[in-house]
């Protein structure tokens, strides 16, 4: 028997979610408080604090270039090395799905940790508040990834959730319901709400455009979540068996 | 007696009073979801939850002033354990209560979260002998990310059990390697109070 294969590979977003976008969360909103002593001591900035935040939002793409970079590397080279044919990935989802998935999963949690903290450092004074959102975010998650039966149906309702059920325990894994084209286009538009968020945190400027546009990017982005639990299969799909269990990890 | 009064007039001075109700807080409620669904394995985000907490306590944001003060830093730091100790006693009694239904051992999981305590106070207490005041936060914020993030996913699973799952873990292994690294950070605690009455910055 060789050396066990690792299956999962429609799990693997996990890695760059924690890893940046959780991570990303705390930096950015030290990041973003960082700047706050300084301003004190000199009693203002020479740019306003609308360009300051725009800014930050702009520097959450570091992280969303090393997700890329990952996202990139894993779909190409599994895709010509692929470990197990029946496996759930290439082949035995559509290539879209599977794509979708690991953008939103991956490069848009990269940037959605990161812009959720940039929110939080613009509007919550305590300095531990990311924190406890990292915290929070984390322990949602995890019932919300598909592991509990009861939210599964609408878990594409929270910003990170996964497709990938883990193996039934005899060589053979699980795929979960819904549609993650849809939800990409609904993690993106909550990118887009996080950016505006923190934008709207500079009173001394017109809000009014802001909050219509937040309110537009809202409604779409419930027709999107509503779109990712109603459509595709509606049904958990078990693969046929993909190997020896003794090569399963 | 008068001790009591002197530590207990202190902690009210001192100690980040909402921050230890937020951790403890928290924690009490990731063990009772972990009650309701044991499979969540939740209580592993509340042993960073509870380093976390535990690193603040040592903060000391006028060190400036309060390192020129007759109390020296061992008494202070060993105060400041007091409420440490009790936030590990917590820790414990909690999980003692929680139903794991074979999807971990209780007496690991208190062990983890106690020596996440002590970890959490060896490498605050550390950087506040190097001169550093308020370590706490940068502390508690790379402890609660490293170790939830090492739940979700560890690389070196199959040669450092730090989190195992299940009936087939290796919850002794485990066990181990926690109570090294809490004696390791007793001693860098020790070896921190120890070395004189005021941090190295000291003029």
């Amino acid at each position: 028997m060789g050396r066990p294969v690792d299956i999962g590979l429609m799990a693997q977003p996990i890695v760059p979610a924690m890893t940046l976008g959780v991570f990303g969360l705390i930096v950015a909103d030290r990041l973003t408080r960082s700047t706050a002593p300084t301003l004190d001591e000199l009693g203002g900035a020479p740019v306003p604090e609308r360009s300051r935040t725009a800014a930050l939002a702009i520097a959450c793409f570091v992280p969303v270039v090393v997700a890329a970079l990952w996202a990139t590397f894993m779909l190409t080279y599994f895709n010509l090395n692929r470990p197990v044919p029946q496996a759930w990935w290439y082949g035995t989802l559509p290539a879209g799905d599977v794509i979708a998935y690991y953008v939103a999963a991956s490069v848009v949690a990269a940037y959605g940790g990161s812009i959720l903290g940039v929110v939080s450092g613009r509007w919550l004074g305590w300095p531990g508040s990311p924190l406890v959102a990292a915290v929070l975010l984390v322990a949602v998650t995890i019932p919300f990834s598909g592991i509990v039966e009861v939210p599964r149906p609408v878990r594409e309702i929270w910003p990170w959730t996964a497709w990938y059920g883990g193996d039934d325990g005899a060589g053979a894994d699980t795929n979960y319901q819904g549609n993650p084209r849809w939800w990409l286009g609904y993690t993106l538009c909550l990118c887009v709400l996080g950016v505006i968020a923190a934008l709207l945190r500079a009173r001394d400027q017109p809000r009014r455009r802001l909050v219509f546009v937040a309110v537009v990017v809202g409604a779409v982005a419930l027709g999107l979540s509503v779109a990712s639990m109603t459509t595709g299969p509606q049904q958990s799909r078990v693969s046929p068996p993909v190997l020896h269990l003794e090569q399963v990890r | 007696m008068t001790l009591a009064l002197t530590m207990l007039r202190y902690w009210l001075h001192v100690l980040p009073l909402p921050t230890l109700a937020t951790g403890v807080s928290g924690a009490a409620v990731l063990l009772l979801l972990v009650d309701r669904w044991p499979a969540l394995m939740l209580q592993l985000a509340g042993v960073g939850v509870a380093a976390g907490t535990a690193s603040r306590l040592f903060d000391e944001p006028a060190a400036s002033v309060v390192d020129t003060l007759p109390r020296a830093m061992w008494w202070r730091t060993m105060a400041r354990m007091v409420p440490a100790a009790l936030l590990a006693a917590a820790w414990a009694l909690g999980v003692s209560l929680v139903e794991m239904d074979g999807v971990g051992r209780n007496d690991v999981i208190a062990a983890q979260g106690v020596a996440a305590i002590v970890l959490a106070a060896g490498i605050t207490t550390a950087l506040r002998r190097r001169g550093q005041a308020a370590p706490g936060l940068a502390v508690g914020s790379g402890m609660l990310l490293v170790l939830t993030a090492l739940v979700l996913v560890n690389p070196l699973d199959e040669w450092v059990p730090l989190f195992p799952y299940g009936g087939h873990g290796d919850w002794d292994g485990s066990l181990g390697m926690w109570t090294s690294a809490a004696a390791v950070a007793l001693l860098t605690i020790a070896g921190s109070c120890m070395e004189g009455r005021h941090p190295r910055s000291w003029p």
